[in-house]
């Protein structure tokens, strides 16, 4: 049962507690596994995604590239989780970091790690309570939702970094002066329509669902402002990239379950399908074979280019979500 | 079109044509200039409400306002710029298109004057020494020596005849000596003129295939960013904060991607401007961008890759003759020759041995078919002649020793032996070479390092074909090869999934010019090849054909060059606005602001002002084009993304903080 929760990336526990329970999760040990079990099938898609395409260094170029973006977001967790800055003016002992909300099993690295694995990989299972945790390290979990592509759940998470892996190659490709190719496939206007309309579903839906939870549900936030902004934002963004864990600080209503599962519809199969079409045009496209005026997607370059493609892009559209949140909140501590 | 890019008279055109394409119908073909329009008529309806209401706002709303229309402005100038400068060349074709009078030939032989316009095709016309041709047509009886200066620049004149290559003239050129029988193969308004003329002024131009996927992700991004923009105060309602509506409108013009936006049209109207420029016409834009995908280009070796004429390369004795005897007698055979061929002996001959003097020529042979040698009977009775190798091996009275050795030594090398005797008496070979252009090899190469397959076409046998393509350094070549062997080629090629690029000019170079993806024929040519090649050079310089693939690429990479510091600038926005507006209302978020604006109506107010003149600032890029080097794909994005990537990040955080300065010091904020 754990380990299908885990492997499958779904997230959902048998216990309220999910994986704080420790009949789920019992010690340290068991946590690094399931960790490890996140992700395992999300970047074995990429390596296979790599053999299948004939190189798999492809593969591994994009398992680094997520790699260094899902290691920004594990320093930031464990710097932001190791105390509470609400309490620094106070008589605490903080030697054991924030650990209003974590299970002391795990204690704040084990837990910032686990949150990281989990939002970015799309799992959704917690150990800890998310809306307790610091401003900075709450910003980092949703970040990793809104990218959706760091590993990302298990086939999603594949699909979504090829979008970004398109729209790369299309937006930086241009510049070596050629039309954009990608595996010996001229990525042409269909195609292209597509792959930007999956890309926008995303936000989206995130969008006019928070506006529309901020204009309906303001009072089922258990919290005023940044804090309460955000949990309304998480949620949403929880069920757009079917995360699935939960901020909480949220009271239930059939307006937040009814909008939820269609964002979470919408946002699931409504990319699959999109990028279907983009999947059954590259089929029947001729191969240009590969020389050294094409720009190559399996070095490092590449890496850095997607990296910096997935952060700009994401950054242009989430960054007043998490403005108005997080990371507002986070800015409110410095 | 030489006196200058920018000369006056464009500038001012364009500054009318701009206004006009301010239109909202024109606009809308560029959605993301479209959603900065529409922000802008919401933006002055607010500042007219503010000035109505003395609302203190009021200054600050029409800044904005303004700034708004001058995004699209610029943008539109950009595009009236560029289709300007296609106009004026344009311009000095349809001086060309005069109006004439034509002798129109009935078939029954009568002969009636009438207007050029009223020629249709399958019309026959007489023309005389001195008229112009009225129309496109084909030679069918005569020949003659047309002026063709009109359209090509080339000063001298070109000769058209009937049957073989040359039969084809263009309406506007003049006929020099002779007269010609023209059958007229054009409709009035559809000769190679007019049709030049509206590929120039870009009255036909549409968008190409990548333009128009580049405009639906520029589209995408502006949609969702007007889904942000319009919810943004219903999201900050949460917090109990709402911006101020002009303020979301300018956050909208500068997050939209309006600097690739803005300048889109204008770079792919540039860039066929460059390839005009150049003397080449562009059947579409497509063409162009075709070019810069290219990975095979096929070249003729005659006259394309080697200067087409054979000439002499060393002169080496027979038997017991000297260097100096080969060296007179050659001269001496070639005195009356005026071929290249023979004018290079002669040369070679007076470089080696400078006291060379004219004989005195008694009777002068002309090379002929038949006889296949040449040369001079000299006033001393003394008859010197050179020849192929065959003819004369029959002709001397004996062959000396070491002559065959001698003739395959140079046949092998892939050059041509020509036997000199004097008086019968076999007395060496010249060396005759077909030599490779100057810079030819480092123009290969650099295609080589573009990683674009080099094919060179010869009628040549094997060995003379492979010594030129060594020397040259072509990467693949194809020997005795008819010019209808050319399509077979292509389409090996095209299978393999390459984009093959090609020149002709002969009819039989048709099919191949259609089948190739970029087809370049020569204005010299025929008819049939101009009309089935995508571009038609001018000055018919084979060799230009690696300019244009230079040109497309060049093109595209401004295209993303553009694209990626449009995006990338955004960054710095996010960073000067959003802490801007909430300011006040969430000092936490003023914190964001890192180089420290002086107020937020200032730092808004700068940001827009930087969005609004990176595009005039950037109209010189769009139109020059980036800087472009023949390098391979990893080089040459590592340099792209660091000057327009790492560039677009760091300039508008300086910028706008130049302007934020400049901004407070002459009071533009209330």
């Amino acid at each position: 049962m754990e380990s299908v929760k885990m492997l499958g990336s779904n997230g959902g526990g048998y216990y309220g507690q999910n994986s704080a329970n420790p009949y789920e999760n019992p010690t340290p040990a068991t946590n690094a596994v399931e960790i490890l079990l996140m992700i395992l099938i999300a970047s074995g898609f990429i390596y296979a995604y790599g053999t299948m395409v004939g190189n798999t260094k492809e593969g591994w170029v994009l398992i680094c590239a997520v790699l260094v973006i899902l290691s920004a977001a594990l320093v930031i967790n464990m710097i932001s989780e190791s105390s509470n800055p609400a309490l620094s003016g106070l008589a605490v002992n903080q030697s054991a970091g924030n650990m209003e909300g974590k299970e002391v099993r795990f204690g704040d690295v084990s837990s910032a790690q686990f949150g990281a694995w989990t939002t970015a990989g799309a799992v959704g299972a917690v150990t800890s309570m998310h809306d307790s945790w610091g401003p900075w390290g709450a910003t980092s979990l949703q970040a990793m939702m809104m990218l959706n592509c760091v590993f990302g759940g298990v086939g999603c998470g594949m699909i979504n970094i090829l979008i970004f892996v398109i729209l790369s190659v299309f937006i930086v490709g241009l510049m070596v002066g050629r039309t954009p190719q990608y595996l010996g496939r001229k990525i042409e206007g269909y195609e292209t329509k597509l792959t930007v309309f999956s890309f926008l579903i995303h936000p989206f839906l995130v969008f006019t669902f928070t506006t529309l939870g901020v204009l309906f549900a303001a009072s089922q936030t258990l919290n005023p402002g940044f804090q309460g902004f955000a949990e309304l934002a998480y949620a949403y963004l929880s069920a757009a990239a079917n995360n699935g864990s939960a901020f909480a600080g949220l009271s239930v209503s059939p307006f937040l379950n009814y909008s939820m599962a269609l964002v979470f519809a919408v946002g699931r199969y409504g990319t699959f399908i999109l990028m279907l079409f983009v999947a059954e045009v590259f089929l029947h496209k001729k191969i240009v074979p590969f020389d050294i005026g094409t720009m190559r997607t399996d070095t490092w370059i590449f890496g850095a280019v997607f990296i910096g493609v997935v952060v700009i892009l994401n950054l242009l559209t989430f960054f007043p979500l998490l403005i108005f949140g997080s990371l507002g909140q986070a800015l409110a501590t410095i | 079109m030489s006196n200058g890019v920018y000369s006056r008279k464009i500038l001012v055109d364009a500054f009318a044509d701009s206004i006009k394409k301010l239109s909202p119908r024109h606009v809308i073909g560029n959605p993301v200039m479209f959603v900065v329009e529409v922000s802008f008529f919401f933006a002055l309806i607010l500042a007219i409400g503010a000035w109505i209401f003395g609302s203190s706002v009021a200054l600050f709303n029409t800044e904005i306002s303004i700034l708004l229309l001058l995004t699209v402005w610029f943008s539109t100038f950009a595009e009236a710029l560029s289709e300007g400068r296609g106009r004026a060349q344009a311009e000095s074709l349809r001086k060309t298109r005069k109006e004439v009078r034509a002798q129109k030939i009935a078939d029954d032989g009568t002969i009636t004057e009438v207007d050029s316009s009223e020629l249709v095709k399958g019309d026959r016309v007489i023309v005389r020494a001195g008229d112009t041709i009225p129309n496109d047509g084909d030679v069918i009886k005569g020949s003659g020596s047309v002026d063709e200066s009109a359209i090509t620049g080339e000063s001298a004149p070109v000769i058209r005849e009937s049957g073989g290559d040359f039969t084809s003239v263009t309406g506007g050129t003049t006929l020099l000596s002779d007269e010609l029988l023209i059958e007229i193969t054009a409709n009035p308004g559809e000769s190679f003129l007019d049709r030049m003329i509206a590929l120039v002024e870009g009255a036909t131009r549409q968008k190409t295939p990548n333009e128009l996927a580049l405009t639906t992700v520029l589209a995408g991004f502006t949609w969702i960013l007007t889904v942000i923009i319009i919810t943004f105060n219903t999201l900050g309602s949460f917090l109990g904060v709402t911006s101020d509506i002009t303020v979301l409108y300018g956050l909208l013009a500068c997050l939209a991607p309006t600097t690739i936006g803005g300048l889109l049209p204008a770079i792919g109207i540039a860039g066929m401007d460059r390839v005009t420029q150049f003397n080449v016409i562009a059947t579409s834009g497509r063409a162009v961008e075709a070019a810069g995908d290219v990975t095979t280009i096929i070249l003729d070796k005659t006259g394309t890759i080697t200067i087409g004429n054979r000439l002499a390369e060393e002169f080496i004795p027979l038997g017991d003759k000297t260097e100096a005897d080969v060296t007179r007698a050659s001269f001496l055979s070639s005195v009356c020759d005026e071929t290249p061929e023979g004018r290079s002996i002669v040369a070679l001959a007076q470089k080696l041995i400078p006291d060379l003097t004219r004989p005195d020529v008694k009777n002068v042979v002309e090379f002929s078919a038949s006889t296949k040698m040449s040369g001079v009977d000299l006033a001393d009775g003394r008859e010197v002649r050179k020849g192929a190798f065959d003819v004369m091996s029959d002709y001397v009275r004996y062959v000396p020793q070491g002559f065959r050795e001698v003739i395959d030594g140079i046949a092998q090398r892939g050059a041509t032996p020509l036997v000199v005797s004097v008086d019968r008496e076999p007395i060496g070979v010249i060396h005759l070479k077909d030599t490779v252009k100057p810079g030819m090899r480092e123009r290969l190469q650099e295609l080589r390092d573009m990683g674009i397959k080099t094919i060179m076409v010869t009628g040549d046998n094997r060995l003379t074909a492979a010594t030129i393509a060594a020397e040259a350094g072509v990467d693949d070549y194809v020997a005795e090869s008819k010019p209808e062997d050319k399509i077979k080629i292509v389409e090996a090629e095209q299978k393999q999934g390459k984009i093959v690029a090609m020149t002709g000019d002969g009819t039989n170079d048709a099919p191949a010019l259609a089948q190739a993806d970029v087809g370049l024929a020569m204005n010299s040519g025929t008819q049939a090849a101009k009309e089935a090649a995508n571009m038609i050079d001018l000055d018919s310089d084979p060799t230009k054909l690696i300019d244009v693939v230079g040109i497309g690429k060049q093109l595209l990479m401004t295209r993303g060059s553009i694209t990626t510091f449009s995006v990338v600038t955004d960054f710095a926005k996010y960073f000067t606005i959003l802490p801007a507006i909430f300011a006040v209302a969430l000092p936490a978020i003023g914190k964001l602001d890192f180089i420290n604006l002086q107020s937020p109506h200032s730092a808004i107010l700068a940001a827009v002002i930087f969005n609004t003149f990176v595009i005039l600032a950037l109209i010189p890029l769009a139109m020059r084009g980036v800087k472009y080097k023949p390098k391979d794909a990893t080089s040459t994005l590592i340099r792209n993304v660091a000057v327009y990537g790492v560039g677009g990040l760091l300039t508008p955080f300086i910028a706008i903080k130049a302007i934020d300065l400049l901004v407070n010091y002459l009071h533009l904020v209330g």
